[in-house]
């Protein structure tokens, strides 16, 4: 066995598996792309068949959702083992296959490597208020690209961006947003990329570290899972790291907010990253049932045994990521639901692009799909 | 040229003119043998049209150049044919029978196409003359068929440092017109990915071809020519 991938199985703990299989049965993906399985993943790699585990493309469809680590009786680290293997795969030239063209992945390596000057605070209108420099910080993300790359579906990318620091402002704080930030680099940590995600957790980072922020608040749960988790092991960043929901959960008690009625019936959607990563399930459920007339309901799966949104990364979305997120609809309408939020923007770019793929079928595409920035900061007024 | 005879019947079935096609007795060793594509890299301008169409050909990053898998190359020749460089050849099916076989795909049907779309069209940005791009500067212009015009294409034309892309479009005032104008959009959304990203603009002409019918595509040229991007 090759000397990284032994060090991938201790550090994974995959030499405990005891081959029971209960991650395969719990993983979306396998349970409609019957052809994949976690356990194989681990068996062929534990057993000596590490290239052949490496050469499946099927190590790429793995959603890093966690769903699996949930269910381990051994405590099995799957998520980490699929992201390490990943990298060492990615060096000898493999890759998955990039959904929308694989233009999020060349927009990030763009970052990384070209130095360009970005125009991409645009958004930022006269209302909102934001600062240069300050202790709270606002990590917009992809945002402002996100407009362009997917209006033919409905995704408008900035207008979360400008309901988070309308959020942000209710509250009195008005952050600082950076006009040279850089994409977090998570798209190409998960296809194994890590020379280009170093560039980018650098030049965060250092950015960062000139607005003189001592707290960053991000709308997007893979932004946060990447600044939190990940940018530790490249790059010191120094300060508390939160996602708007916690912020809005911390604040709301001591700032004097009202909400406004909304008289509809919303099912939250537990994001991977910000739920069975980073164990946040209840700050975003406190905030949406603190709106006069809601009625939050829960669907069948919530809270860590989520079902994911069909796709992460961009990498591997097939027949099977639909198939993924109609499950998820179908739950969303069980539950009696008109109206889903989720607090990461590409659980709703994934969830609206299946939308926009399918006829109406039983009401699908009659569920609206929003943001938890926008449903909060629509409901939310100053006193 | 020689092919074996099923295939002459079935090219014959289809209509073709078979001016071309030689003839090959079963029997034939070389009636087994499969030819491999082969790519002229003094031609070839890195559009990739290729890659995306065949499995068997990849791009090469270290050696900077197109290059196909000689094993498993079945030798169909459409990647031939799909070239706009006209830097792929075949040896089973020469430049003048993908001709010959894109006349009828194009002219089939009383003069509209006999493809009713794209996605059926096997050839896209085929009918591209070697003549008119010869008269490419090679590297400086993209060409890219419209109806797979897609917005990540701006990006890579722009970060290879090639400043204009022109955009081949034989359906407009046919029956696929929305195709069209999805190739409008995703090139004007990569535009405006391309201003907030930063870096250099690039440049895209449509130039409007039908068949080998190109009446538009030298003074699209020429406009690349007079004010090179």
């Amino acid at each position: 066995m090759r000397p990284e991938v032994e060090a991938i199985l201790k550090d994974t703990k995959a030499f405990l598996c005891l081959d029971c299989g209960k991650c395969t049965g719990s993983c979306p993906i396998a349970r409609i792309g019957i052809s994949y399985s976690p356990r194989l993943h681990i068996a062929r790699t534990v057993y000596g068949y590490e290239n052949e585990a490496m050469a499946d493309l099927d190590l790429w469809s793995c959603l890093t959702c966690g769903l699996c680590e949930v269910n381990c009786p051994s405590a099995v680290r799957f998520v980490s083992f699929i992201e390490q293997l990943r990298a060492v795969s990615a060096k000898e030239r493999r890759g998955g296959i990039c959904a929308h063209s694989g233009i999020t992945q060349l927009l990030a390596k763009s970052m990384a490597n070209d130095g360009h000057e970005q125009d991409r605070v645009g958004w930022v209108t006269d209302d909102l208020k934001t600062s240069e420099k300050g202790d709270v910080l606002y990590f917009v993300g992809c945002l402002p690209y996100f407009d362009t790359i997917f209006e033919n579906i409905g995704i408008e990318g900035t207008k979360i961006a400008k309901n988070t620091v309308g959020l942000l402002n209710k509250l009195g704080v008005s952050p600082v947003v950076m006009k040279d930030e850089v994409c977090c680099g998570h798209d190409l940590l998960w296809a194994g990329d890590l020379a280009n995600f170093e560039k980018l957790a650098r030049r965060n980072s250092e950015l960062i570290s000139q607005t003189g922020a001592k707290t960053i608040v991000t709308s997007c749960a893979e932004c946060l899972r990447t600044l939190r988790v990940d940018y530790p092991r490249f790059a010191k960043l120094g300060c508390e790291v939160k996602h708007i929901s916690e912020f809005v959960a911390e604040k709301k008690g001591t700032s004097p907010v009202a909400m406004s009625k909304l008289s509809q019936t919303v099912a939250y959607q537990d994001p991977c990253r910000l739920g069975r990563h980073l164990k946040i399930y209840e700050p975003p459920r406190q905030v949406l049932a603190a709106i006069p007339g809601i009625n939050l309901v829960e669907m069948s799966s919530n809270r860590e045994f989520a079902t994911c949104c069909g796709t992460t990364h961009f990498l591997n979305c097939t027949n099977v990521s639909e198939g993924i997120r109609r499950e998820r609809f179908d739950e969303a309408l069980a539950a009696g639901a008109d109206t889903m939020v989720t607090a990461c923007p590409k659980c709703q770019i994934h969830l609206k692009c299946s939308q926009s793929n399918r006829m109406n079928s039983d009401g699908v595409n009659s569920l609206r799909v929003t943001d938890f920035a926008t449903v909060v900061n629509e409901h939310m007024s100053a006193k | 040229m020689l092919v074996d005879a099923s295939a002459r019947e079935l090219l014959s079935g289809a209509g073709l003119d078979m001016r071309f096609l030689g003839t090959r007795e079963q029997g034939d060793p070389d009636a087994m043998r499969v030819y491999p594509a082969t790519v002229d890299r003094n031609l070839c301008s890195h559009c990739l049209a290729c890659v995306k169409l065949c499995p068997s050909i990849s791009w090469d990053s270290s050696k900077g150049q197109v290059v196909v898998n000689e094993v498993s190359c079945k030798g169909c020749g459409i990647c031939g044919a799909i070239c706009p460089a006209g830097a792929i050849s075949q040896r089973q099916f020469g430049t003048a029978v993908i001709f010959e076989i894109l006349d009828h795909i194009w002219d089939g049907n009383g003069g509209e196409p006999a493809v009713n779309s794209c996605s059926t069209c096997p050839m896209a940005v085929s009918s591209l003359h070697d003549d008119f791009m010869k008269e490419i500067p090679s590297g400086t212009v993209r060409v890219l068929c419209s109806g797979r015009a897609e917005t990540i294409h701006v990006l890579e034309t722009a970060r290879a440092g090639i400043g204009g892309m022109l955009l081949i479009d034989c359906f407009r005032d046919v029956k696929q017109k929305e195709r069209f104008e999805r190739g409008e959009r995703r090139i004007e959304q990569g535009a405006r990915l391309l201003k907030t990203l930063g870096g250099r603009q690039v440049r895209v002409e449509a130039a409007k071809i039908r068949g080998r019918n190109m009446d538009e595509l030298p003074a699209a040229l020429g406009r690349f020519r007079r004010d090179p991007p």
